[in-house]
This record gives C-alpha cells, sequence and structure tokens, in this order.
C-alpha cells in the first residue's frame, strides 16, 4: 500500500539524531579523542605547509621591498654626497681665492709702493698680442706708463687706460720692452717680448755671465717698475760667431694665463728690491717664500698650502728686522680673528669682482 | 626701396652684434674655456659683410669694423685694416665666381676667409712690423676648426636682420657692381 523507503528513513533519522546526541556528549575541549587525531594530524600537515609558503614568499617580497628601499636610501646619500662635495669645491675655491687675496695684501702692507689692486676682466682679441683688460681706469688715478706686477713678478704695463677700464701690455708682447739686469752678474739687457710662451733679453754683451736658471729682474732705466723685481728666467743662451751679442731666451716668472689679480703701481716710492727675490735670500728666510724668485705663478697653489701650514706673512723679507717685525704681526695675526675675503677686498680696495 | 634709415639700423645693430661677439671672444670664452684657444668671432661678421654687402658699403663697414675691434687689443690700425682689405678682396672674388645662398657657403667661405687672415697676417707682420708675430700653428688652428663652426650658426640671426632691414640682398651677382 505505502510505498515506505526504510533506508533513507534511517538515514535521515539518523543525520538528525547524530547532532541531537552531541548535545549530550560531554566532551572536554583539551583532550583528542582518537578518532580526532588523523585528522589533526593531516590539519598540521595542511597549515604548516601553507604557513611556510606564506612566510617564504612574504620573507622574499619584504627583501625585495628591503632592497628597493635601500637602493633608494643610497641614491639619496649619493645624491646628498655629490652636494656636499660640490660645496666643498666651492669652499676649496673661496678658501683659494681668501689666500690669494691675503697674500696680495701681506705683499702690498710690506712694501712702501702705491699699490692698486685689480682683477683681469678679458684678453686680447688678436691672439698675436698678449694683453689684458683690468677693471681699473683714469678715475682710479691710473694712467699710462704704470707698471703692474703680482706678488711673483712682473706683468707688463698700462699702455691705454680709459675712465673705467684699462689695457695692459704684458711683457710677453711683441711689442713690449723692459729693462732688465741678470741678477747674478748685473748684466745689463732689454727685455723684448716674443710670444705668450716667452721673451728675449736683448742687447747682452757677448763677454756677460749669463747662464740657464739665471734670474732677470728690472732695471730702472725704464722708469717704470721698480728696481730689482723678477721679469723672467733664463732658458737657453746663445753665443753665435759672428755677433756682438748674446741671444738669451727668457721665460717669464709670471704666467699671465694663470693670474686673476694684479697690482697696479701708482707710486713706485723708490723702492728697490735688491736682493730680496734672489733665490739664496729666500731659503734663508724662510725656505717656504711665496715670492719664489725662479718659478712660475703655478706654484701658488704650494705657497698657500705653505701658507696654511705656517700662517706666517711673506713678501720676501730676509732682514732680521723685517723677520721680527714679522713675527710680531704674525702673533697679531694669530689672536686676531681670520679676515673674509669680503674685508680683505675691501681693505685693498677691490671692487666686487666677477666672481 | 625700405627706409634708408632701416639701413644705418641694420649697421648699428651689426656693429653692436660686432661688440657682443669680441666680448664673448674676450671675456666670456676665457672664463669658461680658459686658455683654450678662441674662435674669431669678429671675422664672421666681416666676411659676412663682405659677402652680403655692395663693395663700397661693403668694405667701408669693414674698415668700421676692424676699428672697433682694434679697441679690444693694441693691434696697429695698420696691421688691422691691411688684412682686412685683402680678406675682403679675396671674399669678394670668390663670391663672384662662386655664389650659393645659405649657412653652408657662408660657413664655408668664412673658413676661408680665416685661412687667408692668418696667412696675410704672417706675411703682412713679417713685412711691416720691426717684431714680426710667429707662427701659433696651434691657436691658428683652432681658429681655423672653430670660426666656421660658429659661422654657421651665427648666419641664421644676420640673414634675418639683412631680411628686415635690407632693401635688395645681395643673391647672385653677375659681375663687379659698384
Amino acid at each position: 500500500m505505502f510505498n515506505i523507503d526504510f533506508k533513507k528513513i534511517f538515514i535521515i533519522g539518523l543525520a538528525l539524531l547524530l547532532p541531537i546526541l552531541s548535545i549530550n556528549m560531554e566532551q572536554k575541549q583539551s583532550e583528542t579523542t582518537w578518532y580526532n587525531t588523523p585528522l589533526e594530524y593531516l590539519m598540521g600537515f595542511v597549515q604548516e605547509t601553507f604557513y611556510t609558503f606564506t612566510t617564504g614568499v612574504r620573507q622574499t617580497t619584504s627583501q625585495y621591498l628591503d632592497l628597493v628601499n635601500l637602493k633608494k636610501e643610497a641614491q639619496d646619500i649619493k645624491e646628498q654626497n655629490r652636494e656636499l662635495l660640490a660645496k666643498f669645491e666651492s669652499l676649496n675655491e673661496i678658501q683659494r681665492e681668501n689666500d690669494r687675496l691675503k697674500e696680495l695684501l701681506e705683499f702690498k702692507k710690506s712694501t712702501k709702493m702705491d699699490l692698486l689692486a685689480a682683477r683681469i676682466i678679458g684678453r686680447d682679441v688678436i691672439p698675436d698680442h698678449n694683453t689684458i683688460t683690468i677693471n681699473r681706469g683714469t678715475r682710479d688715478g691710473i694712467q699710462a706708463g704704470q707698471a703692474v706686477i703680482t706678488v711673483g713678478g712682473a706683468v707688463g704695463f698700462i699702455f691705454r687706460p680709459t675712465k673705467f677700464i684699462s689695457h695692459v701690455m704684458l711683457i710677453t708682447d711683441r711689442y713690449a720692452v723692459a729693462d732688465g739686469i741678470v741678477q747674478r752678474s748685473r748684466a745689463h739687457g732689454i727685455v723684448e717680448g716674443r710670444n705668450v710662451r716667452g721673451c728675449v733679453l736683448q742687447y747682452v754683451e757677448r763677454t756677460e755671465d749669463v747662464k740657464p736658471g739665471d734670474l732677470v729682474v728690472t732695471g730702472s732705466l725704464d722708469n717704470i717698475f721698480p728696481k730689482g723685481f723678477p721679469l723672467a728666467v733664463v732658458e737657453s743662451v746663445e753665443r753665435k760667431t759672428f755677433s756682438v751679442s748674446l741671444k738669451v731666451d727668457l721665460k717669464p716668472v709670471v704666467d699671465a694665463n694663470k693670474i686673476e689679480e694684479v697690482f697696479i703701481i701708482r707710486n713706485a716710492g723708490k723702492e728697490d728690491f735688491g736682493e730680496r727675490f734672489s733665490p739664496n735670500s729666500n731659503t734663508e728666510s724662510d725656505g717656504n717664500s711665496k715670492v719664489s724668485s725662479a718659478s712660475n705663478r703655478d706654484s701658488k697653489h704650494k705657497s698657500t698650502e705653505s701658507s696654511k701650514n705656517r700662517n706666517e706673512p711673506s713678501a720676501g723679507s730676509n732682514a732680521a728686522t723685517e723677520n721680527k717685525a714679522v713675527e710680531n704681526k704674525d702673533s697679531k695675526a694669530q689672536k686676531s680673528p681670520t679676515p673674509t675675503s669680503d674685508s680683505i677686498e675691501a681693505s685693498m680696495g677691490l671692487p666686487k669682482g666677477i666672481n | 626701396m625700405k627706409r634708408p634709415w632701416l639701413f644705418i639700423l641694420n649697421f648699428f645693430i651689426l656693429m653692436l652684434t660686432l661688440f657682443i661677439l669680441a666680448g664673448i671672444q674676450t671675456t666670456f670664452w676665457n672664463q669658461l674655456f680658459g686658455t683654450f684657444p678662441p674662435p674669431l668671432l669678429w671675422m664672421i661678421l666681416v666676411i659676412f659683410v663682405s659677402i652680403y654687402r655692395r663693395p663700397v658699403s661693403g668694405l667701408f663697414s669693414v674698415y668700421f669694423f676692424g676699428f672697433f675691434v682694434g679697441t679690444f687689443s693694441c693691434i696697429p690700425l695698420k696691421m688691422m685694416l691691411i688684412p682686412l682689405l685683402l680678406i675682403f678682396l679675396v671674399v669678394y672674388s670668390i663670391k663672384g665666381r662662386i655664389f650659393w645662398t645659405g649657412p653652408g657657403y657662408f660657413s664655408i667661405l668664412v673658413g676661408i676667409g680665416t685661412f687667408f687672415y692668418q696667412f696675410i697676417f704672417i706675411t703682412s707682420s713679417l713685412w711691416l712690423e720691426k717684431s714680426p708675430t710667429s707662427m701659433m700653428l696651434g691657436t691658428r688652428l683652432t681658429e681655423l676648426i672653430l670660426t666656421p663652426l660658429f659661422a654657421y650658426l651665427i648666419y641664421f640671426p644676420l640673414n634675418f636682420l639683412d631680411t628686415l632691414t635690407i632693401d635688395q640682398v645681395t643673391r647672385e651677382s653677375g659681375g663687379f657692381q659698384l
């Protein structure tokens, strides 16, 4: 009559009974029953596997992220380093300028000449001529024929002053002439410019004693330069058979391509440098004289380094009294604060340059 | 015909350009490149005027430019004007034979003009000066290379100026014309 599926009823009843029975089953949470153990083993294995996998992925990702951050940090540090290096270089340049200006100031103080400082602002437009333009003119008291010097030696003379600027003919120009004396043997001659690299000493008698390495200093006949100021160094001497005079090639003491500031001698004050710039007097005085009589101006860097080491003024003093005066000045200088470039420029009357 | 005052304006602008180029050569170049030889920038203008002006006005313009450039140097006037006259003649005679428009032609002629300038200057110096100039091969070669390169760049603004201010811009020529 009724088509009853007992099997189905049983299964359904069991399915409903199990939860009801479990209500009454007292089970301690901390205990694992025998039928749960394999399941738990399986569960543990699965979870550990996933955990290991995700931990590995996370570690790898974080390492990558750390690398990226490190790289960024390294770039930032490099950028900072570059900026610091650039600042350091500019400070170095300021330091060099400071040393240079201090040197000029000390030279100016150590001499009785009336000097006017100036900056070089231009060169000659024709490469066959060697002239420079400075930022001083007739309104500063400049006149044609005034000598132009640096700490190391003679540079040239004013040949065309205007109101605001002046043209300086270097001693290496073909049209430049200066009275010269070989310091060692007192042989007299005329220094004529040849090209940017050198000059010649003309009209030196054949019998005169001139050797390579001799220092040629200014004489006083041309009434331009103070006497005894370094001009050039003898490079070679040639005695031609049928010639009355020697052929003496000179290399200027001052490389005009490397200087930036010069002095114009407004009044020489009968200054006579005498033996002040001779090589012997320089070694005896302090051994580190900034005014190297037989060297080029690219030794100015060495001289600035020596000034840092010694903290002594220079200008070729070799007399005992002058040394004492220098030492006194030095002790005062050590007590007083280091002058800045601006204050040095102001005290020298240098206008603000193009730097 | 365009107003004549435009021609005068053109001349003054060229003069100003000459001063600027000379200033760049004597001051700005040294600040950037130190003792490296600069190109003869003022020569570019001289040759431009030699090519693109009538002979008389061109020659006098060249003399004026030489006079102005002499203020930047201690060169005697004779050593400035004589080479410039010869350069003008060389450039003008080449232009009469071979001519085409464009910066390329201008650069070539500037190169030729610079070469002849060096040669003429050395010869004039040997002839006229007691203390003649030296060879300075390195400097002269550098000028010979750099000057035409800069001429190529400077041609465009100069040509533009001429288009604005000059009535009949010289192009083809059929012989000597005053």
